[in-house]
């Protein structure tokens, strides 16, 4: 869900089970097994994004995709929705059964298809819950790029899953 | 300045992003202000807010349906390429 590619995933699961087979030493029993080689795993992921750089002129990359992405949803004269893709009442409530595989995909979908700087920082919030000083430091960004990082996400991922989800797909 | 307080009070674009930062309880003052005003009229916004914080909810499923999962097993291939990465390392 995080990198969008199997190949890439095992080669990061790898190298974090080696990883932790080197620090086995450092295991202090405080947290389960799992938690502590998902922790291992998540840093792993975060070196595989500094790695590949994706971040990088981030403030640039907002820049120049601004019209872009407000064309899609916001007038440009006052910032009113645009009435095609403004938000519209979602039927199902919030306790219905979301955990289907279905809907997995879904979301899955919703987030491999916005653009890949906002994946790093969009899934440390929304799957992690990390904080946004945390993030802003592990990825090097401004506070206000990732505010604008966390807003064009929300709004694409929030369209995505009414389109595809919430929408009136299933009367139809 | 009344211009400048509609354009920015009436603006849905500001006004999503400034119920984001709210979630994270990084709003000012003035900006809460600002925001509860937007929503009191905004039909849209108040729905962005309602399925923001049902998004936020989701990624808490998924993420544990992730953690719960029964792991994928891998290839044979892979133990391998990883049994000899660890042999290197212990000579």
């Amino acid at each position: 869900m995080k990198v969008g590619n199997k190949e890439i995933a095992e080669d990061i699961v790898q190298d974090a089970f080696v990883s932790a087979i080197k620090a086995k030493a450092t295991f202090n029993g405080e947290s389960s097994e799992k938690t502590w080689l998902v922790t291992i795993l998540k840093n792993k992921i975060i070196d595989y994004y500094r790695k590949k750089d994706v971040l990088k002129q981030s403030t640039q990359y907002i820049a120049e995709t601004e019209d872009d992405f407000s064309k899609h949803f916001f007038e440009k004269s006052n910032g009113h929705w645009l009435t095609n893709t403004a938000p519209k009442f979602w039927t199902e409530s919030a306790d219905f059964v979301l955990t289907t595989d279905e809907f997995n995909k879904i979301v899955h979908s919703c987030i491999q298809k916005m653009p890949s700087k906002f994946i790093p920082v969009f899934t440390a919030k929304f799957l992690d819950e990390e904080d946004s000083e945390t993030i802003c430091k592990v990825h090097g960004i401004s506070s206000s790029n990732y505010w604008v990082i966390i807003h064009r996400a929300k709004v694409l991922i929030r369209s995505c899953l009414e389109q595809n989800w919430f929408g009136d797909h299933k009367s139809r | 300045m009344m211009y400048l307080f509609k354009r920015t009070v009436f603006n849905c674009k500001q006004a999503t992003l400034l119920s984001l930062k709210k979630e994270e309880g990084k709003l000012s003052f003035i900006e809460s202000l600002k925001l509860s005003y937007h929503l009191f009229y905004c039909k849209p916004c108040q729905e962005f807010v309602k399925q923001s914080d049902l998004i936020n909810r989701i990624g808490k499923d998924v993420n544990q349906t992730l953690f719960n999962r029964p792991p994928f097993l891998l290839s044979e291939e892979r133990k391998l390429r990883m049994q000899q990465e660890l042999d290197l390392l212990s000579r």
